[in-house]
């Protein structure tokens, strides 16, 4: 989103200033459909100002007020939200009540479901109901600055939530929560050092001599709880690495610490070619990227680059604080083992790739010990594959952004499979890296979707892989012969397009379509250990 | 006073609307009754003052709001 942002991260919001922001007529439209038992219009009406900044707008459906959320009319939706004040119902137990009545919404639509919660004295539910979320309203609303309820208002309002807690509601929807929900998150946050995370200048004031002043503790202490979400820190700094190691070494009191950061570029180079190649070397697209700087001229060159990496200016501590809070891409929903073990495997990907430089495939499999672990339906995966399906933009082939109620299905479809790999090596386990998903139309197979996790590419894997997946799809559903790949082109799954043009010499010159691509009936996977498990249709 | 009214209303009733120009919910057709909460919740976040439940739906004209903010209601 180009122009001003200020009044969206701002410490107090103005419904004034959000209603002047000129919609965005390129913006994508999110269709929500809304179930309620207490207005939801004044929250709805200024929640397009927020999205927009993640390149969204909402069309709402509201369903009528119904303190039984008996779902007479189910809306198509992209997104469902249950908007729900507890306080009009007698004490029992509400969230479980609440659980049985989403698993409802579920039954009847496959959209992800938000459900937030007034007045439920931040109670959370303990069911486990695919692509639902819940929040307690009163957790979106940062503490100070005013009343979260004005019951005196509910005769004219429909709602008890105050004109504030509305503002603060459409911020914590539209900036964190829907683009959480709907968009991939980010990978990175790249780090500038001096007046930003500490005030001062290395360089001139010396280790000793920076402060960390509290409000750049507790910037540094959300810093460090963003990378245990499975956030990976970087720096580009303009300082000699020898300092900045000394730095971290010499100021026991800094939260963060050198070990954090997955990659890092000390030195004098301008930062949009250090942060193209932390891109690099993470394997990750630069549009993944979130840069954090206190120069604008560093932001400045940074968004003309054309890199596509979000910029993020960092006038004082606290302001950065509060807009690395809200900022878009930076909550984790949908959480994987796979996040525990990403900066370990990246840091392994460097040995790796010094090794596929100089070796032959099969001694490069070998000497890695490479081990390929197939699964065919396996529900335990149905997470992963979301999470997989929803943030990928590099090698993805049909751009499905499969929610975990589509996977199941697609699972359970007797016409339907979904193959996934898991990898590991002598370096490190990288867990579920690669998903292939399938139906038979008659005798053929149909690939809808196929997706592999940037940090497995670069190992000379994708071939043996993907051919593999495909050749236990087929089996798995009985078809035969030709099968064929659907694609679509989209701004950064060139890798993917690449990949399916080398596999099957098509040009691929429609924008989507499908390609045929004979599948093997035997894949050479001489060098790797492999293993496979079928799972019986749930 | 009018003209940080007529701002308010200019800004969400989606046209240019002057100080000294009559504009209620009868000649608005923009002016609904969701409108009308949304007009009241920023007429009060933008002046600094809190309407009673009662008088809000009373709140119906440019010239009602107005009166209200600059004396207390007489129009």
């Amino acid at each position: 989103m180009k122009g001003m942002t200020s009044h969206l991260f701002a410490e107090e919001l103005k419904r004034l200033e959000l209603l002047r922001q000129a919609p965005d007529p390129e913006a994508e439209v999110v269709r929500v459909a809304v179930y309620r038992n207490h207005a939801f219009e004044t929250v709805a009406s200024v929640l397009d100002p927020f999205l927009g900044f993640s390149g969204l707008r909402a069309e709402c459906e509201f369903g009528g007020y119904d303190d039984a959320f008996g779902f007479q009319n189910v809306f198509e939706a992209d997104l469902n939200l249950m908007w729900v004040d507890a306080e009009r119902y007698r004490e029992f137990d509400l969230m479980e009540w609440l659980g049985e009545r989403a698993a409802a919404l579920r039954a009847r639509s496959p959209a992800p479901i938000l459900l937030l919660v007034a007045g439920g004295a931040g109670r959370r539910g303990t069911w486990e109901i695919p692509d639902l979320w819940d929040f307690a309203v009163e957790a979106l609303v940062p503490p100070g600055g005013g009343e979260v309820y004005d019951r005196g208002r509910e005769a004219v309002t429909g709602t008890r939530l105050s004109g504030r807690a509305c503002l603060e509601v459409a911020r914590a929807l539209g900036l964190r929560l829907m683009p959480a929900v709907l968009r991939p998150a980010l990978k990175a946050v790249v780090l500038d050092l001096d007046q930003t995370l500490y005030e001062g200048v290395l360089g001139e004031d010396g280790p000793e001599g920076v402060r960390l002043t509290a409000a750049h503790a507790e910037l540094q202490r959300h810093i460090r709880a963003l990378n245990e979400e499975g956030f990976l820190l970087c720096l580009a700094s303009r300082n000699e690495e020898e300092d900045v190691r000394g730095l971290f070494a010499g100021r026991p009191d800094f939260v963060l610490g050198w070990d954090d950061f997955a990659a890092v570029r000390i030195n004098w180079n301008p930062k949009a070619e250090n942060l193209a190649e932390l891109a690099s070397e993470l394997n990750i697209g630069a549009d993944a990227m979130l840069f954090v700087d206190d120069n604008p001229a560093e932001i400045q060159n940074v968004e003309i680059s054309g890199l596509g990496v979000r910029t993020l200016l960092a006038r004082n501590p606290a302001d950065t604080l509060r807009r690395l809070r809200y900022y878009p891409g930076l909550l984790k929903l949908r959480k994987s083992s796979e996040d525990a073990v990403r900066a370990a495997d990246i840091r392994a990907n460097r040995e790796r790739k010094a090794l596929v430089e100089t070796l032959a495939p099969r001694d490069y499999f070998a000497r890695l010990q490479i081990k390929l672990a197939f699964a065919v339906d396996e529900e335990a995966r149905i997470a992963r594959v979301a999470e997989l399906s929803g943030k990928t933009n590099q090698f993805i082939l049909g751009y499905r952004r499969y929610t975990e109620t589509e996977v199941r299905r697609l699972m359970q479809a007797p016409d339907g499979c979904v193959v996934t790999a898991c990898m590991s090596d002598l370096l490190s386990d990288s867990g579920m890296i690669a998903f292939v998903a399938a139906r038979a139309e008659g005798e053929r197979l149909v690939c809808e979707e196929l997706v592999v996790s940037c940090r497995a590419l670069g190992r000379n894997l994708e071939d043996v892989m993907l051919s593999e997946m495909m050749r236990l799809a087929a089996a798995r559903l009985g078809t035969r012969g030709e099968a064929l790949i659907g694609y679509r082109k989209g701004e950064r799954n060139g890798p993917a397009l690449g990949w399916l043009r080398g596999l099957t010499g098509d040009p691929l010159e429609a924008g989507e379509g499908q390609v045929s691509w004979a599948v093997p009936e035997k894949v050479d996977l001489e060098g790797l250990e492999i293993e496979v498990r079928q799972w019986a249709k749930g | 006073m009018r003209e940080k009214v007529a701002e308010i209303l200019s800004t969400l009733l989606g046209r240019e609307i002057a100080p000294g120009e009559e504009c209620s919910m009868e000649s608005e057709r923009a002016w609904d009754s969701m409108k009308h909460i949304e007009i009241i919740l920023t007429v009060e976040e933008e002046t600094g003052v809190s309407f009673e439940a009662e008088e809000i739906p009373k709140l119906t004209s440019m010239a009602r709001i107005v009166a209200r903010l600059e004396d207390g209601g007489r129009e």
